[in-house]
């Protein structure tokens, strides 16, 4: 069975692995850091031990600063050519005013070296100057079962430019977990990306060594198109919502008040408001900060009653936990603030025209409500985008004449530079097209692919009532209006109402891949290519809670549906 | 391309990677031993007949110095399993970040086994690291079918030229493997990006795209960049007409000019003239005069939404029941009059309706002696009604 103590592994890897690469820094050294990294890194390793390893003061990486001196310099960036390309910028404006001392240029990769850096490097001049590292870190958690590894960018780069670089360090991710939980002995797989890391983890597993068995275990990975409504659809916990409008980014929430300040808070710290609210739906937490505040209120009063021997006790034991508290639920009402002020009174639109979608009714209506929500403005250019996916998904697609319609209709609303995310959203099947005229030019590739995802979304809504299943536990989620698949399938996997071959023809039927498959499945390691959303982790706690199993979640990142429009601008 | 020609031809005669449309150029190795027959090798043969042979005038020694056996240059010798696992044990140091180098494979042969062995890995970073080597070492013509034959190695070059900004070889590399929308969509993306030099960019667009909806929306765009100089919505350059003119017909001419939809329209120059308090505009656009010469309201935007919109932005609650008071279907009609309070319409409906009671209630929750409570009185003392109860 599993044990949540195991999980305070990753962070301790983590840390020793970039230790160790310090470590063959000797001396005293500066650490320039890109931006983007300080978040996660935070996660895992801290002032004082990079302090232990030489490194004596901590940049940021910019073009106005020059970091290198006469002594170590240590860069540390994310494998994306812009970064890099700083890095030679400074390196070649140092060599203009003086020389470069031998060896004291060295540059870690998050989370890998790519031919593209190292080619950039060789034709700025640079190479002769710099000795690259890579370095990875492992998954990171998140909070509950919930593992990610925080890959900014994943879901562009490998689901839309369709680039593979990134599926070995996921790999050699995966490898670690499963060398310290152990390897499920069932496995599940489905779609292109997650067979080829399925693929790379079997070499990890054959180059770096073999993990011991699990069994009642399985390990189920997919990739993030096997269910987009679940990205689409407006969420309903609060957790799910906080990130969907401000955006929860390594654990970490950052909101501008409306005095003009800006907040910060990280989720992963302990926060006994935060642990009984974020599975809540957000209209319920509203209601109960009231109670709440008034709850602090009293204790804060009663504190002013206090005689002096109480007094002293108060103030040594509960005060400090009080105020607390107090801190962090006044971050919260300020976080409820914001997220109320921005989705406000489109709410109930959107909900009510999703719901609608998602039962496949009102066609032409629905296409009205997108119209008058876009004509009125009520919503950004992205949730427009969000809804027009999601009818596309749960509605058949689009006929030519009606997709050109709202097309032209969104283009003339939000600006023509939004011509080529539809196309990029087309080639994606986030928005699919039947084209009459493509039957006859004898495209039948294209037309079998678009078949089969029509088929399977409305397939897979129909029956395994992903829809309509109000009383269902995992549908809070997302107020009542729809199932995420993958927990319906992992309900169907550990449930033991089936007998088992009718459970691996069911899972080929939605094109997974099934090894060993046998019941009595009490843990599963979900893994989501291309990211879970906050909204589906809620609908698998519920799930776990209601099923007494341990679902585990990893994922390459977490998504919204504003990450994943963002994805194809 | 670096490699010479010599490699070329001889590569060329392996086995097992034979291309159609390479047909013409067998032919041509065909013809070299024809035209070599010019040389008169037969005469040589005969000079070295009538002399000492080279044993008698050189000592073994020497002899075998002079003849020292030289390293085959052409890899030949190697059999295709030995090369494949020095193919193999490459990719693996590349996947594995292990020094490595992809100099030695100078045959098309082992390039492609290089690429199926990358490929098979499923790693991008191999993937791509064998197409740079290829595009690198190959001259065009089979680079660029070798990217035909294996789209996944297709669109990591594809990637590869975007992110370094290759724009022109990156169009041409889409359209050379049939993309021609997906190069056409790429010239656009760099358009809107770079403003200088744009409606070139969309011009070429315009031509490529070979669907009549891509050409409208191109053509509408160039038409918008043209009238705004920037790359406002047509929307937004509505809304800029609107503020300027403050005149509903020249608004429509422009959003003529775009086909720019009714609804879209109307709540544009709503939201504008709410913007300016201006209500009188606000009329002119909503009531149309019939020919009677009666108001009646024109407009393709929800009702309900549209009066919110007015009240949200303040405008004086008279204009507000004159619109409602003319929505036809009396139950719609009903609630947008509560929901925003139009007393008189809500007076009215308990009068339609004879309810003498109801309206007797209603008149309690009325602010004594405001216009409504007296309007509620005159109603209820009226001796024309006929009350139900």
């Amino acid at each position: 069975m599993f044990d949540k103590k195991m999980l305070n592994a990753f962070p301790q890897i983590s840390h020793t692995n970039l230790i160790n690469i310090l470590k063959e820094m000797p001396g005293p050294k500066d650490l320039v850091v890109e931006h983007r990294l300080f978040k996660p890194l935070e996660m895992f390793i801290d002032m004082k031990s990079l302090r232990l390893y030489g490194v004596e003061k901590v940049y940021k990486l910019q073009e106005s600063i020059n970091p290198i001196t006469d002594r170590l310099c240590v860069f540390l960036v994310s494998s994306n050519l812009p970064a890099t390309k700083i890095i030679c910028d400074l390196i070649n404006s140092c060599l203009s005013r003086t020389s470069i001392a031998e060896d004291i240029i060295k540059i870690i990769l998050v989370p890998r070296s790519l031919i593209t850096i190292e080619k950039q490097f060789e034709e700025e001049g640079v190479y002769g100057y710099i000795q690259i590292f890579e370095f990875q870190w492992d998954f990171i958690h998140l909070g509950d079962s919930l593992l990610s590894l925080e890959m900014i960018d994943f879901y562009k780069n490998v689901f839309v430019e369709e680039n593979q670089s990134l599926l070995l360090p996921v790999a050699k991710a995966l490898w670690t977990a499963f060398m310290v939980l152990g390897f499920p002995k069932t496995v599940c797989v489905n779609g292109k990306s997650s067979t080829a890391v399925h693929k790379l983890l079997n070499r990890c597993f054959i180059d770096r060594g073999k993990p011991s068995i699990n069994s009642g275990a399985c390990f189920c990975i997919l990739d993030r198109d096997f269910d987009y409504a679940s990205v689409l659809l407006t969420p309903c916990t609060y957790a799910s919502l906080l990130d969907q409008v401000v955006g929860i980014q390594n654990g970490i929430v950052e909101i501008k008040k409306i005095d003009g300040t800006t907040s910060i808070k990280n989720l992963c710290n302990p926060d006994e408001t935060y642990e009984y609210v974020k599975y809540k739906q957000f209209g319920d937490v509203l209601n109960y900060w009231k109670s709440k505040s008034k709850e602090l209120q009293d204790k804060l009063e009663k504190s002013k009653k206090l005689q002096l021997d109480e007094m002293k006790q108060y103030v040594t034991q509960e005060l400090q936990s009080v105020l607390m508290s107090k801190k962090n639920l006044t971050f919260h009402i300020d976080a409820s603030e914001v997220v109320s002020k921005v989705i406000g009174d489109k709410f109930i639109d959107y909900i009510t025209l999703e719901k609608n979608m998602l039962e496949n009714r009102n066609r032409k209506e629905n296409l009205n409500c997108i119209e008058d929500l876009l004509a009125f403005g009520k919503g950004s250019a992205n949730n427009i985008l969000q809804l027009i996916c999601l009818f596309s998904q749960s509605q058949d697609g689009f006929a030519s004449t009606e997709l050109n319609n709202i097309k032209t209709k969104f283009l003339h609303q939000y600006g023509f530079k939004y011509f080529e995310t539809f196309h990029v959203l087309e080639k994606i099947n986030l928005i699919v097209k039947h084209d009459n005229s493509s039957v006859l030019n004898s495209n039948l590739n294209k037309i079998i692919s678009i078949n089969k995802t029509k088929q399977m979304m409305q397939n897979m809504m129909q029956k395994l009532r992903l829809v309509d299943d109000s009383e269902h536990c995992m549908s809070a989620a997302f107020g009542g209006s729809y199932v995420p698949a993958i927990g319906k399938l992992i309900e169907i996997m550990c449930k033991e109402e089936m007998p088992e071959e009718e459970i691996v023809k069911l899972l080929s039927n939605y094109s997974f891949q099934v090894n060993d498959f046998k019941t009595g499945i009490k843990t599963v390691y979900v893994m989501v290519i291309g990211g879970i959303t906050y909204a589906e982790q809620a609908a698998l706690h519920f799930l776990e809670k209601s099923m007494s199993i341990k679902i585990i979640i990893f994922s390459t990142n977490i998504i919204n549906g504003n990450i994943l429009i963002n994805s194809c601008l | 391309m670096n490699s010479t020609d010599d490699e070329y031809w001889n590569e060329k005669s392996f086995d097992g990677f034979s291309f159609e449309d390479e047909e013409k150029e067998l032919n041509l190795i065909q013809k070299i031993p024809l035209e070599s027959e010019g040389l008169q090798i037969g005469s040589t043969k005969a000079k070295l007949q009538n002399v000492e042979s080279l044993d008698t005038l050189l000592s073994k020694e020497i002899l075998d110095k002079i003849f020292i056996k030289q390293d085959s240059k052409s890899n030949k010798i190697n059999s295709t399993q030995k090369k494949l696992k020095g193919v193999k044990s490459t990719i693996e140091s590349i996947v594995m970040s292990n020094t490595y180098t992809l100099e030695p494979y100078h045959s098309l042969e082992e390039k492609i086994m290089l690429l199926k062995e990358a490929l098979d890995t499923e790693d991008g970073n191999a993937i791509l690291t064998v197409v740079i080597f290829l595009t690198n070492t190959l001259k065009k013509g089979i680079f660029q079918r070798i990217l035909r034959d294996n789209p996944i190695a297709a669109s990591h070059y594809v990637q590869y030229l975007y992110s370094k900004q290759y724009i022109d070889e990156l169009v041409d590399t889409l359209e050379m493997l049939g993309r021609t929308k997906d190069a056409m969509m790429m010239l656009f993306k760099f358009g809107c990006r770079n403003p200088q030099n744009c409606l070139q960019r969309f011009n070429v667009c315009a031509n490529l795209s070979d669907e009549q909806y891509d050409k409208q929306i191109i053509s509408q765009f160039i038409n918008l960049v043209g009238k705004s100089g920037q790359f406002v919505s047509v929307v937004s350059l509505v809304t800029e007409k609107c503020k300027e003119q403050q005149n509903v017909q020249s608004c429509r001419m422009v959003a003529n000019e775009f086909n720019l939809s009714a609804k879209q329209l109307e709540a544009t120059l709503l939201m504008t003239f709410c913007q300016l308090q201006n209500w009188i505009l606000v009329d002119d656009m909503l009531l149309n005069k019939n020919w009677l010469g009666k108001d009646k309201l024109a407009l393709s935007l929800p009702i309900g939404e549209t009066v919110k919109l007015l009240h949200i932005n303040g405008a004086p609650s008279s204009s507000l029941t004159r619109y409602i008071k003319m929505i036809k279907d009396s139950d719609e009609r009903l609630e947008l009059a509560k929901k925003f309070d139009c007393h008189h319409i809500i007076i009215d409906d308990f009068a339609l309706k004879k309810d003498r009671r109801g309206l007797l209630v209603y008149k309690t929750t009325l602010q004594k002696q405001s216009e409504s409570y007296y309007y509620a009185d005159v109603i209820l003392k009226s001796p024309n009604m006929k009350w139900k109860n």
